[in-house]
């Protein structure tokens, strides 16, 4: 007893290493750092963002303004990316573009996300209601995603809000039978189990105990429909099946690039690399996220 | 496994029927007229009245669904309204094109990625790996059209190894429909090989961590032994099911392909109904790729029970 004590002591007694205040500078650092994969995906994502938003004032004009004395310019000081066959300013073009785009794929995501997670709850939660639900998202969900967006296309006509809703539609089965999993799991762990004998009502199992628990693998989907909403917004325009050729985005100005693209191959190029590298950055970051919150992974680094 | 299999495509039954009630139905809820979206906004009342008999929309849902399934079950997809050809003829005639491109694609996918996913699951964290993730992540990013510009670029105008585009029926020149079909199989490969490489690469890792594999090692196996005897054959569930699920996108790739390629396949087809505005082509259309996609993956889930002798239902 007597010689723990002294042990304990001298470990008290021994001088202490040097400890320096760590700044929140160096803090965040480390952080940003561990998480190397969400900082980029993050910071790209947020560039891109902040790109199209701020093209107001990033030198743009009129994306729709015609210009027929300068059409088919290479990219020069007053066209940074040139112009295409109606003279049209393409930097201004993209950026524009840029918005519709990520608007695009951010109203899939967020439309999805809700409706899917309000089926999958209802499919989880309501038993006789699950078979039906299952087997008409599994019909969907077995149509191809281009397919089913291009028929949908074909029969309302383009607009802004039919993309939309046709993209949401193949999505939101995904994003459902996510749900319905993650949820039917759940509600077999023993603190769902004990909510329910203490006699909780169903809401609050639902949105205290249930919903909590969803969170993450809804967030790392969600990234992904985002990313994959906007490559099928620009197959779609790039077919002429997608967003309507008045408003400018990045699949509709590759549309318009494409019959010229032997001899102007930039005209598909720029927003194809601005389409790629937005893409790219949700996909890292929604890997970053998965990484970051599945406990088994954390597990195995 | 008699037994599976038949309960199996028993389940296929009801998935096909939501997709035939929901490719009917589509053309209900959508606003507006049917006669009036098939025939489009210039055409005359008459014309209109004319499609509106022809396809019976005169008649009640439920006896147009009735009419449309029997026709349907008796394997009569309707009749174009452009070409007024009967769809399952057209179908059947582009038909070809489309199933080389999409077994071509396939093939082209999985040699480039699986052996290269499984190397990088064997040195996971070294160099290899890591370019690796990097260039699966960014090409699973390119969209596929991009990707296809790209690879004609350098191989078609830049080092004219390989024809721009267009398509050679087998039957022709068969050297030709090869060589023709390089780009459009790489191009619509690539893609997915991205997807599988990188389930390969998570599920042999899965596998390479179990304790079967370090009592191989152990035991003195040699170290492919131990990575294509042992582990793949474990590892290989995974991989078998993201090439069925990815199917869906591989046909919506197909379609894509055909279009910057130039390939008289299913996909032109595709687009060509759209701008006709030919709905009864484009409902066969959706109909025959969607039981494509359910009997690959009807595949695939008897593919599982000789891969892995422990699945029963």
């Amino acid at each position: 007893m007597n010689i723990q004590i002294d042990g304990d002591l001298k470990l008290a007694m021994a001088p202490q290493p040097d400890r320096k205040p760590v700044s929140h500078i160096r803090k965040s650092w480390a952080l940003a750092r561990r998480y190397s994969q969400i900082t980029f995906g993050g910071t790209l994502l947020l560039i891109l963002v902040l790109i199209s938003i701020l093209a107001p004032v990033l030198g743009t004009v009129d994306p729709r303004a015609m210009d027929t004395l300068s059409r088919l310019r290479p990219p020069s000081a007053a066209h940074w990316f040139g112009t295409d066959m109606l003279g049209r300013d393409l930097y201004s073009r993209v950026l524009y573009g840029g918005r519709n785009s990520l608007m695009i794929g951010f109203s899939v995501m967020v439309i999805s996300a809700f409706i899917g997670t309000l089926i999958g709850l209802i499919s989880a939660y309501i038993r006789w209601l699950d078979g039906v639900i299952m087997r008409i998202m599994d019909g969907l969900m077995s149509v191809p995603s281009i397919l089913l967006a291009i028929a949908l296309m074909s029969l309302t006509g383009a607009s802004l809000t039919t993309v939309i809703t046709a993209i949401s539609i193949i999505e939101i089965p995904r994003i459902a039978r996510l749900i319905r999993g993650t949820v039917l799991s759940l509600r077999e762990q023993p603190y769902v189990e004990a909510a329910i004998t203490s006699g909780s009502g169903p809401f609050r199992i639902i949105f205290r105990h249930l919903l909590p628990g969803t969170v993450s693998p809804l967030i790392i989907q969600s990234t992904y429909v985002w990313a994959v909403a906007m490559i099928i917004e620009t197959m779609l325009s790039f077919i002429g099946a997608g967003t309507p050729p008045t408003i400018p985005s990045w699949g509709n100005i590759m549309s318009d690039g494409r019959a010229l693209w032997q001899v102007k191959p930039y005209m598909v190029f720029i927003p194809g690399v601005f389409l790629t590298l937005t893409v790219l950055a949700i996909n890292v970051l929604g890997d970053g996220l998965r990484d970051a919150f599945d406990p088994r992974i954390a597990l195995r680094k | 496994m008699l037994r599976y299999a038949l309960q199996r495509i028993v389940m296929t039954i009801p998935v096909m029927a939501v997709v035939a009630v929901f490719v009917f139905g589509l053309l209900f809820v959508t606003p507006g007229d049917p006669a009036v979206v098939i025939a489009g906004e210039q055409a005359s009342p008459e014309e209109v009245q004319a499609i509106r008999v022809a396809m019976g929309f005169d008649q009640p849902f439920y006896v147009q669904f009735g009419l449309w399934a029997q026709r349907l079950l008796s394997g009569d997809l309707g009749t174009s309204v452009f070409s007024r050809e009967p769809v399952a003829e057209l179908i059947a005639q582009r038909v070809g094109p489309t199933l080389s491109l999409l077994f071509g694609g396939l093939i082209i996918a999985l040699l480039l990625s699986v052996p290269f996913g499984i190397y990088a699951a064997a040195n996971r964290g070294k160099l290899f790996d890591r370019a690796f993730t990097a260039v699966t992540v960014l090409n699973f990013s390119i969209p596929n059209f991009i990707v296809g510009y790209l690879l004609v670029s350098i191989f078609a105008l830049g080092l004219r190894w390989l024809p721009v585009q267009g398509y050679v029926p087998p039957d022709r020149d068969f050297g030709a429909y090869l060589l023709g079909m390089i780009l459009p199989c790489l191009t619509l490969g690539m893609g997915f090989a991205s997807l599988i490489a990188r389930v390969t690469r998570a599920s042999m890792l899965d596998v390479l961590s179990q304790d079967f594999i370090r009592t191989a090692k152990a035991k003195g196996a040699d170290r492919n032994r131990i990575l294509f005897a042992h582990a793949l054959k474990n590892a290989s569930i995974p991989i078998v099911t993201i090439v069925g699920l990815g199917f869906a996108s591989l046909i919506g790739g197909a379609v894509i392909t055909e279009s910057i390629f130039a390939i008289p396949g299913l996909g032109r087809l595709t687009l060509e109904a759209i701008s006709h505005r030919d709905y009864p082509v484009i409902q066969g259309l959706v109909l025959v790729f969607s039981a494509g996609y359910v009997l690959v993956n009807l595949a695939v889930d008897l593919i599982y029970v000789l891969l892995d002798p422990r699945i029963r239902y």
